[in-house]
């Protein structure tokens, strides 16, 4: 056996999203160790303190405290945190907000989706390319999916 | 004072998997010097706890067997790709001539070892070549697809979409606005 | 030329001269005097010599007398009395001289009745004497005569020194008096002299230099007459025996005359005008001299001459200077012509300017004329209409005009002016007026800087402007409201797009996981009702989704850019590739356009036209899209609307799908208008309304026709002159 636990990291401050994503991401293949937040502020700060980094973090746009977009460009200027992968998990669906995640160096894009069912979908799949950028000779420059 | 010691390298080695293995408690036979045969399966927790204490004894266990061809599996999709006299070639006979195993092993090893199929693999590979590609040279759609062995571009862009959630176009603009923005902080 | 200095120093010199003559005249009366003077203390002085020679001569006779006497008695000399009778009438002629001598003296005169006297006592005597020469001598009787006699002598001798010594003390007081006098004289002749001598010298320098003046002076008006443009002419009056002025002589004329007489100077002086004028006779002008001459006063008239096979006008003044007429006549031909051009430019202004009267009526124009320097105006007739009074009805200055200004604009006013002024450059501006009925205009005005004989002038107009700042005014009122609710409908936007989808979410995602976790418990009815419930969610959030694009189709906040429609057609097929694919839809495509517009906008029309054409493909047929492109004139387009282009961009996009009644062709461009039941199709009814919304923007057309079961054709137009 060679999959490893894949630590994830969420920060949404809507408590039903948080409860949503954590069952499933449980009912998934995929093992996973997940911490959760509730602003952009306390993701932050525990970043800046922890030794393990993840291999994954899940950022809500917005958030009071400190929102998703300034989450993401703080981790972009942090030179230990910059490699970490960044799905952004919002219910906009702009073309802008989009675009501009990803100019910021957002990785994935997804559309907090309608049902239960597509919400396993869409985590499982992200974890899925996240596992092939970590473990496959990818490009990591292109690294960008909406899902 | 000086003394002088002499070692047999085989019984130094024994001694120390012995050793190890039996902390676990599980059974084992070592089959040579660089094979051990475990007959049950170890948990991860396991597999992490006998790595690190043969670290201290210099000795490193190499991935198993199945990482290895899941290894070999990726490399020679990348050379496929790559490889212009494959392209009317499948994957999965090119891969079953190359790795010299059944496909149907490959695949389901694969499967088991990735959470993903060979054909996802190759898609994602595929696209990954055409993001390199359209964000790193001047090649247009129609050399890219023809380059990746699509039929038409509507089957790359399709594809590339489905993928990616972007289309081609729009992935390109986006890498474009991301350069200059990198560059003007 | 110094005329002035000249004329004042010859007046200086008159007065100079006069009192130079009248010291002249003074000094030699004085002069005279002193040498009639001088002459009589020296026939004085000689007289006093004669008196004292006088003197002399007769008391030497009384001497002679007396020694005669004691002669005669001694010698007994007979002949004595004839000598004595010699004596005695010489010494008588002496008397009577000194007696002539001594007239003016009158002590002498005394003194020489006295001697008169004396005489005759002596000539008593000397008788008595004489007769004792005849007879012996008494001795007694001639000594006592003797005494006698020289007593009486005595007497006398003492007269002749009472009279010398008058005569010395006369003597001298005239010698002094002489002189003092010879002593004066020479000094004033001296003095005279030099002083005439100086006074000349001076007058002959100052005269001398004075006619050179006058020589230049002279030389100078000569040059002034010769160049003059005027001709310059002095007649001598030619009479007849009656002493009737029948004809004029040319005594004098400048250069100009040549010119028009045809003659040279010389040829022309000396003559009579009948010979080198004739036409003066049958024109009046030889009347007009005569008058001249008569009366004395001084004549103007014009005539036309021709002259050198020209018509010229000519200006002369006639007066008189002594016996003859000057004449002085300047060639005023141009004048005339220019008089005359004058009178027609002026009719022609006249003309234009009651044009310019009736245009500025009409466009509510008023002009001004504003004299900085004496801050006076001229305001044109409709100025005056403009402010609701009759043409000149106030009088126009700055200062009656500035009690039309409204009194809140009038500090602005006052400083655009002095802007203007102090830039030299005047800049429109809008402000406002009450007139005449006490109503606000607003009148925009503008002025160029004119700069006319050195004084700065400002000639502009003013226009009422009150209706238009009154629709801007509106207009203005009308696009706040508009921001406003623009404002408002953004904010309504965001609540729609994130605070309404967010709990929607959330009733989909729940019932998601009842369905699933409860599915096996779940009565068939039930299960039902959960897909109704999760349809209907479904379908609201497509409503908003779609109800949001079409309200970001907003006309206002985005700028043309130039698009190429082939790349926005190419990444629409992108983003459709998938849906393509799976339909198997053909796309048959012509060159398509480059225009003006806003790209996610045209992006949205192509991906409305193409969904919509996949979504209602008929399938039982092999779906094809074909879209075309052509350039078309506005009257081309069969539609009534307002066309802003001349010519259109045509875009056709016609499918062969399952098409749809051509009584419906106008409702489907309607939002929320499906033709089709909702459970056949999918959709809201918003994507052909976002179509229009989109090509309304760009100032197109779009239309539709169809026919059921054969497809649908979409017409596009687009302008080509966009404003």
């Amino acid at each position: 056996m060679s999959l490893n636990i894949l630590n994830v990291f969420l920060a949404d401050d809507d408590e039903d999203d948080r409860w949503l994503f954590e069952q499933a991401l449980s009912q998934l293949k995929i093992k996973t160790s997940l911490a959760l937040f509730k602003n952009g502020k306390e993701i932050m700060d525990y970043l800046k303190q922890v030794e393990h980094i993840p291999h994954i973090i899940f950022l809500d746009l917005n958030m009071p405290i400190k929102n998703g977009m300034e989450c993401l460009l703080e981790l972009r200027k942090d030179p230990n945190l910059k490699k970490i992968p960044v799905a952004i998990y919002s219910t906009s669906s702009s073309e802008e907000d989009i675009e501009n995640t990803f100019i910021n160096g957002a990785n994935i894009y997804i559309n907090k989706p309608n049902s239960f069912a597509a919400l396993k979908e869409v985590v499982d799949k992200v974890l899925q390319l996240n596992w092939q950028y970590h473990t496959s000779n990818l490009s990591r420059d292109n690294y960008l999916f909406r899902i | 004072m000086k003394i002088y010691v002499s070692f047999d390298f085989n019984i130094t080695r024994n001694v120390i998997l012995k050793e190890q293995l039996d902390k676990l408690g599980v059974s084992f036979v070592i089959n040579n010097a660089k094979e051990i045969t475990i007959n049950d399966t170890l948990t991860p927790e396991q597999e992490l706890k006998l790595k690190t204490s043969l670290q201290k004894y210099g000795v490193t266990i190499i991935d198993n067997q199945t990482t290895e061809i899941v290894q070999r599996i990726k490399d020679t999709i990348n050379e496929m790709l790559e490889d212009e006299d494959a392209k009317l070639i499948k994957v999965s006979s090119y891969l079953a001539d190359k790795l010299n195993y059944s496909y149907a092993y490959l695949s389901n090893l694969f499967s088991e070892n990735t959470y993903t199929s060979i054909e996802n693999f190759v898609i994602l590979k595929k696209v990954d070549y055409a993001k390199e590609l359209i964000a790193n040279t001047d090649l247009t759609l129609t050399e890219i697809s023809y380059k990746l062995n699509y039929s038409s571009v509507a089957h790359l862009s399709a594809q590339f979409k489905k993928t990616t959630g972007l289309t081609p176009s729009g992935f390109q603009k986006i890498i474009k606005k991301r350069k200059t923005f990198n560059a003007n902080n | 030329m110094r005329f002035r200095a000249i004329k004042s120093s010859i007046k200086s010199y008159k007065i100079a001269s006069t009192i130079a003559i009248a010291l002249l005249l003074l000094l030699s009366s004085i002069s005279y005097k002193q040498n009639k003077a001088l002459k009589k203390s020296a026939e004085l002085v000689s007289k006093s010599l004669m008196i004292d020679k006088e003197i002399n001569t007769l008391f030497s006779y009384f001497s002679l007398i007396e020694a005669l006497e004691y002669k005669a008695l001694i010698l007994k000399d007979t002949t004595f009395f004839n000598t004595y009778i010699d004596y005695k009438k010489q010494s008588k002629t002496s008397l009577l001289n000194l007696t002539e001598l001594t007239k003016d003296i009158p002590e002498q005169h005394k003194y020489l009745d006295s001697i008169n006297l004396y005489t005759d006592s002596l000539e008593i005597a000397v008788t008595k004497l004489n007769t004792y020469h005849n007879e012996p001598i008494v001795e007694k009787a001639i000594i006592a005569e003797l005494d006698n006699l020289s007593s009486i002598l005595n007497t006398i001798n003492s007269f002749k020194i009472s009279m010398i010594n008058n005569k010395e003390a006369l003597l001298k007081e005239r010698k002094a008096t002489y002189k003092t006098e010879t002593f004066l004289t020479p000094f004033f002749s001296l003095f005279l002299v030099v002083f005439a001598l100086i006074v000349f010298i001076i007058a002959f320098i100052k005269i001398n230099n004075d006619s050179k003046k006058l020589l230049n002076t002279q030389a100078f008006i000569d040059k002034i007459i010769s160049n003059s443009n005027n001709i310059i002419t002095y007649l001598e009056p030619v009479k007849d025996a009656d002493n009737k002025i029948i004809d004029f002589r040319i005594d004098y004329a400048n250069n100009k005359i040549s010119e028009q007489a045809g003659k040279t100077i010389e040829q022309v002086i000396g003559k009579n005008i009948s010979e080198i004028f004739p036409t003066l006779f049958t024109n009046g002008v030889f009347e007009i001299y005569v008058k001249c001459v008569t009366t004395g006063e001084p004549q103007h008239y014009q005539k036309e001459y021709h002259f050198n096979n020209k018509n010229q006008w000519f200006s002369s003044t006639t007066s008189k200077l002594a016996t003859g007429v000057i004449i002085t006549t300047v060639d005023v031909t141009k004048e005339r012509k220019s008089k005359e051009d004058l009178s027609k430019l002026n009719s022609y202004f006249f003309e234009k300017n009651t044009i310019l009267n009736n245009a500025e009526t009409l466009a509510k124009i008023g002009s001004y004329s504003w004299y900085v320097t004496t801050n006076t105006i001229e305001l044109s007739e409709n100025f005056y209409k403009l402010l609701g009074f009759a043409p000149n009805e106030f009088e126009s200055n700055f200062e009656n005009f500035k009690n039309f200004i409204h009194p809140d604009d009038l500090v602005k006013y006052q400083t655009k002016n002095s802007q203007a002024l102090k830039n030299k450059h005047f800049k429109d501006f809008i402000y406002r007026v009450i007139n005449k009925e006490g109503k606000v205009r607003y009148w925009r005005t503008t002025g160029e800087f004119i700069i006319e004989n050195g004084n700065e002038k400002i000639v502009g107009i003013v226009q009422d402007v009150t209706e238009s700042i009154k629709t801007d005014i509106k207009l203005r009122k009308k696009n706040k409201a508009l921001k406003r609710s623009n404002a408002e409908l953004e904010s309504f936007n965001r609540v729609v797009s994130h605070d309404l989808q967010e709990p929607l979410r959330k009733i989909q995602m729940f019932i998601s996981i009842l369905s699933e976790a409860e599915a096996d418990y779940l009565s068939n009815q039930n299960r039902v009702y959960f897909d109704k419930i999760d349809n209907a969610a479904s379908r609201m959030q497509l409503l908003i989704k779609n109800l949001l694009s079409y309200s970001r189709i907003d006309s206002t906040h985005e700028n043309f850019e130039t698009i190429d429609l082939n790349k926005k057609l190419e990444k629409v097929e992108d983003n459709l590739s998938a849906r393509i694919l799976e339909t198997n839809l053909k796309i048959i495509k012509k060159n398509l356009p480059t225009i003006q517009g806003i790209p996610f906008q045209m992006e949205q029309l192509f991906n409305n036209l193409l969904s919509n054409a996949i979504k209602y493909r008929d399938l039982n047929k092999d779906s094809k899209i074909l879209i075309d492109a052509s350039i078309v004139h506005k009257d081309q387009i069969p539609l009534p609307d307002k066309k802003t282009s001349k010519n259109y961009h045509k875009i056709v996009v016609s499918d062969n799908g399952i098409g749809f009644d051509q009584e419906n062709a106008k409702k489907i461009f309607d939002i929320f208008e499906r033709l089709h039941q909702k459970s056949a199709y999918s959709g809201t009814g918003v994507g052909l309304a976002i179509c229009k919304k989109i090509v309304e923007n760009h100032h197109g057309f779009i239309y539709a026709t169809g026919e059921h079961q054969k497809g649908a054709i979409f017409y596009i137009y687009l302008p080509i002159d966009i404003k």
